[in-house]
């Protein structure tokens, strides 16, 4: 299954950073105001803990078990029947966020831009632009994001340029003790707990030597666009920020050129669609690689279509909003939390005994009868 | 969702299904294609048919909910 796909770490890097922005710079300051106040940016700092957590675990994994993804080693690791049961769940984890993405995708269009259009005709258009993107495999995913690369970074600057002489210092800090940004960062784990995904992309980096520095990168650059953004939020909008629903698209009303050069909220609207898109191959990509190899078939392509389709069934199941900051309590952030950063650990913890029981010689003699994606991939190395 | 969301659900499974069989080489990615395009077109219709049918949010929220310490909101 893609034998001969090769990436690189920094294009993995960007791919998890923007495929993370996009949704983050959307949803997450209305989150982490709900629960932090006016400390909303510090929440990321916090946050930045649980996501760099994540992609240690996924690394040391990798380097105990080269050439395989977590649905591959968890077998390995804890036998055929709790290995399967544990990536069944990771797989519904898989699945469901990424439903929820196409959800929120086509709630935040159909809400703002697109009335009168049924919002599934929309999560089916979407939906079918990524199927392509996933048929033509890995490498295109992931030199997406390269070409994509720039325009976020416009966007930034042209809506905090002219808002900067409106930005003021956020004060006080700590008004309420400091678990109220902690919590804040609790609740961004809907975020950064998506860095598990790296999974099924790490196998195919061809520089595993610069893995662990760029993997690291994007987390850290998530943090700081997510501070920097929820500074400007609380700095103009104050404690109103909780109210709103996409804070983020209510600050770049605000822009203006010498009242010439206004509404920028549709360049947001179109560097948003192409980021969603690129978090929905994200997680796409990943779905039916992982079901693929949890039912052992030769390759994941014939599973694209109805994989598809089981993505547009969770985005509409029993989702009655996709506003996570109306959720009183922080079920899906611990839900998130426990599937991306839980379940790793405990296939870590398990893989150290594991190896920590094994006598040398058999060791050696479990690594050469590898299967041959392994072999290949230690090769590369 | 009325009975055209139903129509369209099973017109694409089928389209989808008549497409992509024929390509497949193997058996068992046959026999895993064929299962879960009728998986997911049952749940679709379950979901068409029933559209408060509990499903994946309330499965999480009934799970970890007790386990969950109430935060208060700014």
């Amino acid at each position: 299954m893609e034998k001969k796909s090769r990436i690189s770490a920094a294009q993995l890097c960007l791919l998890m950073y923007l495929a993370s922005s996009g949704t983050g710079l959307m949803s997450s300051p209305s989150v982490a105001a709900s629960f932090a106040g006016l400390d909303m940016w510090i929440a990321p700092f916090w946050g930045l803990i649980g996501g760099i957590a994540c992609l240690w675990i996924m690394i040391q994994l990798h380097r105990l078990y080269p050439g395989q993804n977590l649905i591959q080693y968890a077998e390995a690791i804890l036998g055929r029947i709790a290995g399967k049961a544990i990536s069944f769940l990771f797989l519904f984890f898989v699945l469901f966020t990424t439903g929820y993405v196409i959800r929120q995708m086509t709630d935040f269009l159909s809400n703002s831009f697109f009335p009168r259009t049924p919002p599934l005709f929309l999560g089916v258009c979407i939906v079918f632009v990524c199927a392509a993107a996933v048929n033509s495999g890995i490498e295109v995913i992931c030199r997406l994001p390269v070409l994509f690369f720039p325009f976020p970074i416009l966007m930034m600057v042209v809506i905090f340029v002219p808002l900067f002489p409106d930005l003021k210092p956020v004060l006080p800090i700590f008004e309420h003790g400091i678990l109220p940004s902690f919590w804040g960062g609790c609740a961004l784990q809907l975020w950064y707990a998506v860095f598990c995904f790296a999974t099924f992309y790490i196998p195919n980096v061809h520089n595993q030597d610069k893995l662990m520095r760029w993997s690291m990168l994007s987390p850290i650059l998530l943090c700081l666009l997510l501070a920097a953004t929820n500074w400007s939020i609380t700095s103009i909008l104050g404690d109103a920020a909780s109210m709103y629903h996409y804070p983020f698209l209510v600050i770049t009303r605000f822009v203006s050129f010498s009242e010439f050069f206004e509404h920028l909220e549709s360049i947001v609207m179109m560097i948003w669609v192409v980021a969603f898109a690129l978090r929905i191959m994200y997680g796409y990509y990943c779905a039916a690689v992982g079901l693929a190899q949890w039912l052992k078939l030769p390759d994941y392509r014939p599973l694209i279509w109805p994989v598809g389709m089981l993505l547009l069934l969770m985005s509409v199941w029993d989702i009655k909003t996709t506003q996570f900051a109306q959720f009183d309590s922080l079920v899906f952030p611990a839900f998130y939390a426990l599937c991306g950063i839980g379940l790793p650990f405990l296939l870590l913890v398990a893989a150290w005994v594991r190896k920590g029981m094994t006598p040398a010689s058999q060791h050696k003699t479990s690594n050469a009868s590898a299967s041959p994606q392994t072999q290949q991939a230690e090769q590369t190395k | 969702m009325s009975i055209r969301w139903i129509v369209l659900i099973t017109l694409a499974a089928a389209f989808i299904f008549v497409l992509e069989w024929r390509r497949i080489p193997d058996r068992p990615t046959k026999a895993a294609f064929t299962f879960l395009i009728l998986a997911v077109w049952a749940m679709s219709i379950a979901v068409s048919i029933h559209s408060d049918l509990p499903g994946p949010d309330t499965l999480i929220k009934t799970v970890l909910e007790p386990f969950i310490p109430n935060v208060p909101h700014q």
